[in-house]
């Protein structure tokens, strides 16, 4: 399979190394190989189109110049980042701003969550699973970006997505039904205002333990960060006896594929996973 | 948040139509193809939106209020700077009203006249993400999360002892799990993104 060119994004540089690395072990177990963009830039976020929507267009479309002079296609780990690629590749298309650098705008570009759940993909996942994480029942969240607007994803199971409902099933976890799959998290709104923030984190926790879930799965780092970090003082403000561990689809792929090297980042979480993992592995949860 | 009756009643006997409100809105649609015409104020914008109790205009509101040219009223609205983007409302408009857009373009005009946002705080993170953005063409996020602490104390808030505990604790134990980089990285693009932070940017001012 040819290799596919890879964006990072800023998330994955240090605040979650975690993502990163089992995102390059689980890859590396399936034989796939990523070619990381070494000059690729901030997609500029939500920062960029708040202030200057002509600028949020132009920013991420120096990293398809990347892509275009490796000619290969585009994988994106960040939703938040696929988004606004994406958006920029459809505003350039349509001649909405003028392109500094005559991108020929052919780079096909993935949300590498939803591509590793492509039936020929998926298949070799459940080929290379050792470890089924049998009895672990897990809701699946995808938060907004990855899905919405339809215009510009082109998905439209916005309202129900499935991919890492499949990829948590490829592990052999049990997937639970919930109705906040595509929710906001808030991104960032926690930082400059905490208590909108911390409303919006506390609504997804609150519905996923209702739903029966022992862990929930993301594809998001900033998903990720606002469900673990804030978990802790939430519980405490609202007297929850319970935890619930945040996973990325790749560290559960990692986990279920008996690949012990993303332990590591599993150390780095806030809430610890290691015990029901643990108690997953010997079939007592 | 107390002041929830509809706009209508609010607005009716001061509403001064002259005409030309009417041209901020074609302008509005001629920039943006947002036709805020096309509303009949079904309110699934507004029982979709996470964040419409904390707004002071609810979103079908502020398209109401962008149809009848009350441009003062809306450029000074909190409402568009707590709007998360998350394109719930535009998903769900039956008319195909992009309102994430909507206030989207509302607050680019809010920066692009140089007026005072709403929300002080929010609009400082945006701003204070673009000149980290600027320095280094990727994001630390130690240096932004320094850079818009001191920005929001200099600007008069001091945090509580509460909240600087709480600040210290998380950032010693995001640290201990080597989730802050005390140095930037910095990509070997960092000179193109400059020159377009600063050509279209206001920040690059600062």
């Amino acid at each position: 399979m040819k290799p596919l060119a890879f964006y990072p994004g800023c998330a994955l540089q240090a605040m979650t190394w975690d993502y990163r690395e089992s995102l390059k072990h689980a890859m590396a177990a399936l034989d796939l190989e990523l070619v990381e963009l070494e000059d690729w830039t901030c997609c500029g976020a939500t920062a960029a189109h708040s202030l200057d929507e002509h600028m949020s267009i132009i920013l991420p479309a120096r990293n398809l110049l990347s892509a275009e002079r490796l000619s290969l296609d585009l994988a994106i780990a960040c939703p938040m980042c696929y988004k606004r690629i994406t958006y920029s590749r459809q505003m350039l298309r349509q001649k909405r701003v003028s392109d500094p650098w005559s991108l020929k705008l052919d780079t096909a570009i993935y949300d590498l969550a939803r591509w590793l759940a492509s039936d020929f993909l998926l298949a070799r996942i459940r080929d290379r699973v050792e470890r089924p994480l049998k009895g672990l029942k897990v809701v699946c969240y995808y938060g907004c970006q990855a899905v919405r607007p339809p215009k510009i994803t082109g998905h439209l199971d916005y309202e129900n997505p499935q991919h890492l409902d499949r990829l948590a099933a490829a592990t052999g976890a049990t997937v639970l039904d919930w109705s906040f799959k595509a929710t906001c998290c808030g991104a960032s709104m926690g930082i400059p205002n905490k208590p909108i923030g911390q409303a919006l984190i506390r609504k997804l926790l609150t519905w996923a333990h209702a739903a029966g879930a022992q862990s929930i799965m993301v594809c998001c780092p900033l998903c990720q960060s606002n469900l673990d970090l804030y978990q802790a003082e939430l519980s405490q403000q609202n007297g929850w006896d319970w935890q619930i561990p945040i996973f990325y689809y790749t560290e559960l792929l990692g986990i279920a594929s008996g690949l012990d090297v993303v332990k590591p980042g599993l150390r780095s979480h806030m809430v610890d996973p290691l015990p029901l993992i643990d108690r997953i592995q010997r079939g007592i949860a | 948040m107390e002041n929830n009756a509809p706009p209508g009643n609010q607005t009716a006997a001061s509403l001064d139509i002259t005409g030309r409100e009417h041209l901020w809105v074609q302008a509005i649609a001629m920039e943006t193809g947002i036709r805020v015409a096309s509303c009949y104020q079904c309110l699934r914008c507004t029982n979709s939106c996470p964040v419409s109790t904390f707004m002071d205009l609810k979103p079908h509101q502020v398209v109401r209020l962008t149809l009848f040219g009350e441009s003062e009223r809306l450029l000074a609205c909190s409402a568009i700077w707590v709007c998360l983007s998350c394109e719930m409302c535009s998903t769900y408009c039956p008319n195909e009203i992009d309102v994430a857009g909507l206030m989207n373009h509302l607050k680019n005009t809010v920066v692009q006249n140089g007026r005072t946002p709403a929300e002080y705080d929010i609009a400082a993170f945006h701003e204070v993400f673009l000149d980290v953005l600027r320095r280094n063409g990727r994001i630390n996020d130690l240096q932004l999360m320094q850079l818009f602490k001191w920005r929001t104390m200099m600007h008069g808030k001091l945090p509580s002892g509460k909240d600087l505990r709480a600040d210290l604790s998380l950032g010693i134990n995001l640290l201990k799990r080597k989730r802050l980089r005390f140095l930037p990285e910095r990509s070997p693009a960092v000179g193109e993104i400059r020159r377009i932070v600063q050509q279209l940017g206001r920040t690059g001012r600062s």
